[in-house]
């Protein structure tokens, strides 16, 4: 790409050249006078844009029957007579009835939804609670630099390793359980608290507070040292205000409001963990990634539209909430 | 006696009284000082400790796990310890070292590729007057959950005879890792370096000598780290290696997967330590890096 750059004499194809001053060479331009988009760009929106819209688009179609169809035309045969599809108009929306009915009729969409929203919701509540306070220890409290460079362990575990490890731990034969056992706490396997696997989902959303938690420690101490805590601290002492006050009215809000944008792209990313609920959920309800797989690879066909429309749900509501978390960080990055 | 008398008397009284109440309220709020100071350092104490406990004890468990023989119920320390799994995988006896080695190569050929395109494409992307709006297409790619992407791909990857094979997962990991990267170096394009390369252009630079003698050496640190951070992501990763894999290419989370489903602790958690070492290494490199070239 470099090389293809410098040979074709466009600086501007290089993307060195400043955007506005300085000695910027002639622009090269369409025939039709509009400046032409350099290959560089080209090639970003194709690999950004093409892949997820591709296959966006072919869950959709999937999903309406209509891959289906165009499948079986495509090897010379007449969708309507065909197995799975016998009888089947040419746009099915069977899949979405299936989908978005009522949980008391079988449907599964809102279910699985709201309950990996709120296990995203709850983890990033449980991320803040734990990282605030400890961030404040770090800024204000004696320095510990070897305590914090323990806050780094936790990333450099994969998700999927973390889950083992947290089911090794919280698992009924795990060690917690023996410790409980050892102590004269727990009775037996059955007698200890199901902590994976279970109703609450507390394995869940323990890993995931122990993968994230170091991190967002990090990044609030960060943004307390460019923000100047101390000196704001020491401002609101000469203005009597309690500690707790402080750490309550200036500490708190302050640094929330920063790393807001932050904390959202994080809670669509928790939206979208699949190994840690893979191993540490229930098999109902399910997180959707899994919900998503597990209609793909069973052996009834009839499923794979599910998965499909529950793709297409997924990605939109993504794409939102990506859109309203962006627009709002622009909106933020405008603020003098 | 005399009134004078009299008086001394009643000053020295009161004085003594007044000495032994201001004693004795010195001491119990010394007293009540001193323990509230030492139950907030004993509380300091027993948090940090807490801490320390809290994320060390996941990393303890595998590597406990690694070394042991049999750890039946309820025993929590079973003190049949032994190098056999450790053994067992470098002299090859089960899938872990040559699921190392497609680790390596998949992630190390992902993060290369991703690095130095991310690289150059980001230049491009940050000199756009719209930088932040064609920015914010790399986070689509890069948010939605990989597992899923690879769900919506898997139609196209089949057709094309991709799916299965290690190439179709680098392409795969490909699609998710290079908009990070995107992301990630699009910080170094700042207006500073927009001058710099500019006064260079001045001053008589071609092309190749700004990103030779220029951009290069500039951003060989931010460069590096980035390629760890790639590296990293496709290390990590797991859902888009299984649905697009197929179980035929075998990396260390898959094997991970693989070895917890077939309820062996002791090769789940050599797999999983195979996989925290590097990344541990990296992190080491990554801070020392920081350290000596801080990046602004």
């Amino acid at each position: 790409m470099l090389s293809t750059s410098s040979r074709s004499g466009h600086s501007k194809d290089s993307g060195l050249e400043p955007a506005s001053g300085g000695p910027v060479r002639q622009r090269s331009k369409a025939p039709s006078g509009k400046p032409r988009l350099p290959v560089l760009l080209w090639i970003y929106g194709i690999l950004t844009v093409l892949p997820l819209l591709a296959g966006w688009l072919y869950s959709l179609a999937y999903s309406t029957g209509l891959a289906g169809h165009a499948a079986l035309r495509a090897v010379g045969q007449p969708a309507v007579d065909s197995g799975v599809l016998a009888g089947k108009p040419l746009l099915d929306l069977d899949a979405w009835q299936r989908l978005l009915s009522p949980a008391a009729q079988g449907g599964e969409a809102w279910q699985t939804l709201t309950y990996t929203f709120g296990l995203s919701a709850v983890s990033i509540g449980f991320i803040i609670f734990i990282a605030l306070p400890l961030s404040y220890a770090f800024v204000f409290g004696r320095r510990s630099s070897s305590l914090q460079g323990w806050l780094f362990l936790p990333l450099t575990m994969p998700p999927v390793v973390a889950a083992f490890a947290f089911l090794a731990l919280l698992s009924p034969s795990g060690v917690l359980s023996r410790g409980a056992y050892a102590l004269g706490l727990s009775a037996g396997i059955d007698d200890f608290p199901r902590l994976v696997n279970d109703a609450l989902s507390t394995g869940i959303i323990a890993t995931q507070v122990f993968l994230l938690t170091p991190f967002f420690t990090l990044v609030f101490i960060n943004q307390a040292r460019q923000e100047n805590m101390p000196a704001l601290r020491l401002a609101a002492d000469a203005l009597g205000s309690k500690r707790a006050q402080f750490a309550r009215r200036i500490y708190a809000p302050l640094l929330l409001r920063r790393s807001l944008p932050l904390l959202l792209l994080y809670a669509v990313y928790l939206f979208g963990t699949y190994e840690i609920p893979l191993l540490l959920g229930r098999s109902s309800p399910r997180a959707v990634t899994v919900y998503i797989t597990e209609q793909l690879q069973r052996f009834d066909l009839s499923n794979i539209p599910l998965g499909h429309a529950m793709a297409v749900l997924y990605t939109a509501s993504v794409a939102v909430l990506l859109f309203f978390v962006l627009s709002r960080r622009a909106g933020q990055i405008r603020e003098p | 006696m005399s009134g004078e008398q009299l008086s001394a008397d009643g000053v020295r009284v009161g004085l003594r009284a007044a000495l032994r109440v201001g004693l004795r309220a010195a001491l119990r709020v010394g007293l009540r000082a001193a323990l509230r100071d030492g139950l907030r350092a004993a509380l300091r104490v027993g948090l940090r400790a807490a801490l320390r406990v809290g994320l060390v004890l996941p990393m303890a468990v595998l590597v406990y796990l690694s070394v042991q023989q049999a750890w039946r119920f309820p025993r929590l320390f079973s003190g049949e310890w032994t190098l056999q799994h450790w053994a067992a995988t470098v002299q090859g006896q089960n899938m872990l070292l040559s699921s190392l080695g497609i680790s390596l190569l998949l992630s190390g050929s992902v993060a290369l590729f991703a690095a130095i395109s991310g690289f150059v494409v980001s230049a491009a992307v940050m000199r756009q007057k719209q930088a932040r709006r064609w920015l914010s297409l790399a986070y689509f790619p890069y948010l939605i959950a990989p597992v899923v992407f690879a769900a919506m791909l898997q139609f196209y990857f089949v057709r094309m005879g991709w799916s299965g094979t290690l190439g179709g997962v680098v392409l795969a990991q490909y699609l998710f890792v290079f908009p990070y990267a995107v992301l990630f170096f699009s910080g170094f394009w700042t207006d500073q370096m927009r001058r710099l390369t500019s006064q260079a252009r001045t001053l008589g630079a071609s092309n190749r000598e700004v990103w030779l003698r220029l951009l290069w050496p500039l951003g060989r640190p931010v460069l590096v780290m980035g390629l760890f951070q790639c590296f990293l992501l496709s290390w990590f990763e797991y859902g888009l290696t299984r649905l697009l894999g197929v179980g035929k290419v075998q990396t260390l989370t898959i094997q991970t997967v693989l070895y917890v489903q077939e309820a062996n602790p002791h090769l789940a958690a050599v797999a999983s330590l195979l996989m925290i070492i590097p990344a541990l290494l990296l992190l080491l490199l990554n801070r020392q890096m920081l350290l000596r070239e801080p990046i602004n």
